[in-house]
């Protein structure tokens, strides 16, 4: 049971692992002029209610079969998020706006948050592929 | 006490500039030793008299400083155009923020000007690695080569660039204007232009929600606006700006859109029934025509307008009336005269809910974001909209602003209309009668080590250094802050720091021209040189067109804002009395060039825009956008 839990959160770490990479390129293209500003502003503002479900799906199904030390480890990105979504100015075209997007460093900002979630979601992916062999032999 | 005036710098002759002089930079009025410096400071504790009583303005224009004997006297730009917070610019990042002040350009890019030196050449000589326009700050190395100010990278000079039209000689290029005037304008070639030039468009979307209003002084005040704006617009129609192709549209709408077709000999009127943005047209012709082929039509319909019996449904149809205007400008973008009398009730983009309370600490921002996605596409269709809020109740026009913030366009408030009704007619005057620059686009490049860090003003920012304006206006003004990174500085303490600003735009006869305003600066290695340059004009302009962004997109609450203008008068006079050893010497001391920044950021304070409360919400909407749309070029005491 717990080793069908797990598989699936890894799927899913491994799903936002990709997704980061994907958002981390089209960043770098807006930055270097590649993509337009509107256009890359669609792209980014489309996965992040997509990006947070799943993330917060992560730490509430390890909770919900008591896998403590593993539901810390992945509850508090989730955590801000979901902040980040709802605390939205109402008048402000999403996450992304492609009129603010150009001012002040925000992709340069931007660009190291998602560099940190890719590693975040790199190490969620370990933990869990060792936890799975770990139940996997024990479990013998 | 008497007041000490700063020392003015010192007149430099016209020398004749020699190609191979090695390069002397005069060093700048203000490098002088500490002690002299401390008797320029002002003590803001007991000098009351710090504006000027002579003179037409009560605070000086601080020119920059000439730059030397290899650099001519025109070089830089006018001071009104475009000029730096600090005349000396650190040459390190840590200088910079240890004076903590901020650095950026107050610019007018598009200023109408007295005189202009206007070139038509075969061959724009650019810069091939940055792209930077030739200007006075360049060094030439031979007869055929020249090195860019900015990246310090070698050119070729083409062979035309030797001539001089204005001697008629041969062999100086230092002599062509574009070597001796710090602002020039180029007629561009065609590798400028993306499309063929458009036909200048108008098109005049008034709301007649309140005519028919059951207020006898609300339905007057309506009347009055239309009967101002029918009789600007016969008055200069034939002094629209455009070719003989200009194009001209006229939308009204209350709970209904009603459409005019001009094309034949008499206008007639067609009510829209569906609301809904994506519908078709009733007609593909016939709503957009050439002003010179359906004159009659078009003055037979203004001069009816104030009288026209319009069919009494109830609202308004703001979102609809936009995307029509959106779909007629499409194909050549434009200007929309936008005219709002109540709050959008009816269709897309109504908006419903309580008003929000003035003393709201988010009062100021939008509560939807439809206006700023239809903002876009007029961005993407070159429609520039300016906003006329003519209707005497709350309109809600902090939601609606994003239309024409983010459009380059303008926004403007008649709440007492009868009253209003010159100031309307003047100001709609102004707007039709200006000169147009579509499509046009600025662009601000800087030496090497300096860098854009954000753009403020009324324009959409596509990259970093360069914003997309759907419509330049002459009386738009521009805020840049700038960013000093690792390569600041290193070419030494004899060459300047130069910033170009270069905007592309379609003129009204439909050329395509480009205005290039250039700066150079002194470097300063020394902290006190960097506040004896700083200039409080500039510094103030930047910090209202920052403060009113902040607040525009919700980044930051009012009180965050009042806050952070606070400290940004403080933190600099703390950080002079650190650095010139001051503390506790019985005073404020403060540089002269700031030392009117705590009373300008007093004053700034007490703007509606930034007050902590306004009578109505509408009242700070339109002070916040009138902030962010020319502050950046003069401030306003």
């Amino acid at each position: 049971m717990s080793i069908l839990v797990m598989s699936l959160c890894l799927a899913g770490s491994l799903a936002l692992l990709f997704l980061a990479v994907y958002l981390l390129m089209t960043l770098s293209d807006l930055d270097c002029d590649y993509l337009n500003v509107r256009e890359a502003c669609d792209r980014l503002n489309k996965w992040v209610w997509p990006e947070a479900a799943v993330a917060a799906a992560v730490p509430i199904l390890l909770l919900l079969t008591l896998h403590w030390v593993l539901f810390l480890l992945s509850a508090p990105l989730p955590c801000y998020l979901i902040y980040r979504c709802l605390t939205l100015p109402k008048g402000q075209i999403g996450l992304f706006d492609p009129f603010e997007i150009n001012n002040r460093n925000y992709i340069k900002r931007a660009m190291y948050f998602c560099t940190f979630k890719l590693v975040h979601y790199l190490l969620l992916f370990f933990v869990l592929l060792y936890s799975i062999i770990y139940y996997l032999v024990a479990g013998e | 006490m008497p007041f000490v005036a700063p020392t003015p710098p010192l007149p430099v002759g016209p020398m004749p500039r020699q190609m191979t002089s090695p390069p002397t930079l005069q060093q700048p009025q203000w490098s002088t030793a500490s002690a002299q410096h401390r008797e320029n400071s002002v003590n803001l504790l007991r000098d009351r008299q710090l504006l000027r009583t002579h003179g037409s303005e009560p605070i000086e224009t601080v020119a920059p400083p000439p730059l030397g004997h290899s650099f001519p006297a025109e070089a830089n730009c006018n001071p009104d155009v475009m000029s730096c917070t600090m005349n000396a610019v650190p040459a390190t990042a840590e200088l910079l923020r240890r004076s903590r002040l901020p650095l950026g350009l107050a610019m007018h890019p598009f200023k109408d000007l007295r005189s202009l030196a206007i070139i038509q050449a075969n061959v724009i000589v650019r810069c091939r690695d940055c792209r930077a326009y030739i200007n006075p700050f360049v060094r030439f190395s031979s007869q055929q080569r020249w090195r860019c100010s900015l990246c310090f990278l070698d050119n070729d000079l083409p062979e035309e660039f030797l001539y001089d039209p204005i001697s008629q000689t041969y062999g100086d290029p230092s002599r062509r204007p574009e070597i001796r005037n710090g602002t020039v304008e180029f007629i561009a070639t065609q590798e400028y232009s993306v499309r063929p030039p458009p036909p200048a468009t108008y098109i005049l979307a008034l709301d007649v929600s309140q005519v028919l209003s059951p207020d006898p002084a609300v339905a007057k005040s309506a009347t009055a606006y239309l009967t101002a704006v029918s009789q600007t617009l016969l008055r200069c129609l034939d002094r629209l700006p455009g070719d003989t192709r200009t194009q001209l549209a006229v939308i009204t709408f209350n709970g209904v859109l009603h459409l005019y077709k001009l094309d034949g000999p008499r206008p007639s009127l067609l009510a829209m029934p569906d609301l809904d943005g994506d519908s078709d047209l009733p007609m593909p012709e016939g709503l957009l025509v050439t002003v010179a082929e359906c004159r009659d039509a078009i003055v037979e319909l203004l001069e009816s307008l104030p009288e026209l019996e319009f069919p009494a449904v109830p609202g308004c149809c703001l979102g609809s009336a936009l995307a029509i205007a959106h779909r007629l400008a499409q194909s050549s973008g434009g200007r929309l005269l936008l005219f709002l009398a109540s709050r959008p009730s009816v269709g897309p983009g109504a908006l419903s809910g309580p008003a929000g309370s003035d003393s709201d600490d988010l009062a100021g921002q939008p509560a939807t974001d439809y206006y700023k996605r239809l903002a876009l596409d007029c961005c993407s269709a070159q429609l520039s909209v300016d906003l006329f809020c003519v209707g005497p109740g709350h309109t809600d026009l902090a939601s609606v602003m994003p239309i024409a913030v983010y459009s380059s366009g303008r926004v403007h408030r008649y709440p007492h209309l009868p009253d209003d009704a010159d100031r309307l007619a003047s100001d709609l005057g102004r707007h039709l009668t200006r000169k147009l620059g579509l499509e046009a686009v600025l662009r601000v490049r800087c030496s090497n080590g300096y860098s854009v860090a954000a753009f403020y003003g009324s324009c959409f920012v596509r990259a970093t250094d360069l914003a997309a304006l759907p419509c330049a206006s002459p009386d738009a003004g521009f805020a840049i802050q700038l960013a000093v990174g690792d390569g600041a500085g290193t070419a030494g303490a004899s060459e300047p720091v130069v910033f170009q600003a270069a905007l592309l735009y379609t003129g009204r006869k439909g050329e395509r021209r480009i205005r290039v305003h250039t700066l150079g600066l002194p470097v300063a290695t020394r902290i006190e040189d960097v506040f004896a340059g700083s200039d409080q004009r500039a510094i103030i302009g930047l910090l209202a067109q920052i403060g009113a962004e902040r607040i525009i997109t919700g980044a930051s609450r009012l009180s965050d804002s009042r806050d952070a203008l606070v400290n940004a008068a403080a933190d600099p006079l703390a950080a002079y009395a650190r650095a010139t050893g001051q503390r506790g010497a019985g005073g404020l001391w403060s540089p002269p060039g700031i030392r009117l920044l705590p009373l300008l950021i007093l004053a700034l304070l007490k703007w509606p825009a930034f007050r902590p409360s306004v009578g109505q919400l509408d009242e700070r909407a339109a002070a916040l956008a009138e902030v962010n749309f020319f502050v950046g070029a003069a401030p306003v005491i």
